[in-house]
């Protein structure tokens, strides 16, 4: 069994492998304090949606609840303003 | 309480239609800011963020121009709250008039005051006018 590391409050176990062995990841909006959520940062939003327009869980990201909450709402006002899609046809 | 605490700041994106000439956007524009203006609200800006390719296609346009007004308005009952109210009945009516408009969402995110500070019991009961003052000055930014 491998070893598990205790995150801190700015990272997440996202995954667990070999029977324990922790995937530990940043949380990107808790680690950088500078790092807003607007729903007109398109560039900063889209790494937090998939190919095809869907929003990536937070258990892939390691976002924490409260900025996966902020980040779902900023997605879903820039696809009413078009600035991202609902649905990207691949 | 401070008027940090009663007044709210909102935006409000626009998406005009492709074939507007330069002095049409201007146009649109100004008439953005007289409508705040006229209903009380106080307008910080109306950017221009020029012409964009839109993430889907809305009214068998490809591509908008991106206008974006802040402003300013009470907390409640405030006459920016019946300019907000009024926009898409004023939309319509300019779409029907001169089809300039092929989309309009507004979006009023929560405003600086929003989240106020959460009082310490103990400081706030022994605190004295000139203090809470000062903490109603201390809004922290929300989004």
């Amino acid at each position: 069994m491998g070893h598990t590391r205790t995150p801190s409050r700015t990272e997440t176990i996202v995954d667990r492998v070999d029977g324990g062995r922790a995937d530990v990841r940043s949380r990107r909006f808790c680690a950088e304090k500078g790092l807003r959520i607007d729903y007109k940062d398109t560039r900063v939003l889209g790494n937090f949606i998939t190919d095809r327009g869907k929003i990536i869980p937070s258990r892939i990201t390691g976002n924490c609840a409260r900025h996966q909450r902020r980040l779902t709402t900023a997605i879903k006002q820039a696809r009413s303003v078009a600035l991202l899609p609902f649905a990207a046809v691949m | 309480m401070s008027d940090e605490r009663r007044t709210r700041r909102y935006e409000t994106m626009i998406v005009l239609r492709t074939d507007l000439q330069e002095a049409g956007i201007k146009e649109q524009a100004e008439r953005v800011r007289k409508l705040l203006e006229t209903q009380g609200a106080v307008v910080a800006g109306v950017h221009e963020w020029g012409l964009r390719e839109l993430a889907y296609i809305i009214q068998k346009e490809r591509r908008g121009y991106y206008l974006l007004a802040e402003y300013t308005g009470a907390q409640r009952r405030s006459p920016s709250s019946s300019a907000r109210s009024s926009f898409p009945t004023w939309c319509s009516a300019s779409s029907r008039s001169d089809r300039t408009r092929i989309h309009r969402r507004w979006c009023h995110l929560r405003a600086m005051s929003r989240r106020r500070p959460v009082p310490a019991l103990v400081p706030t009961l022994q605190a004295d006018d000139d203090e809470l003052a000062s903490a109603d000055a201390e809004v922290i930014d929300v989004d």
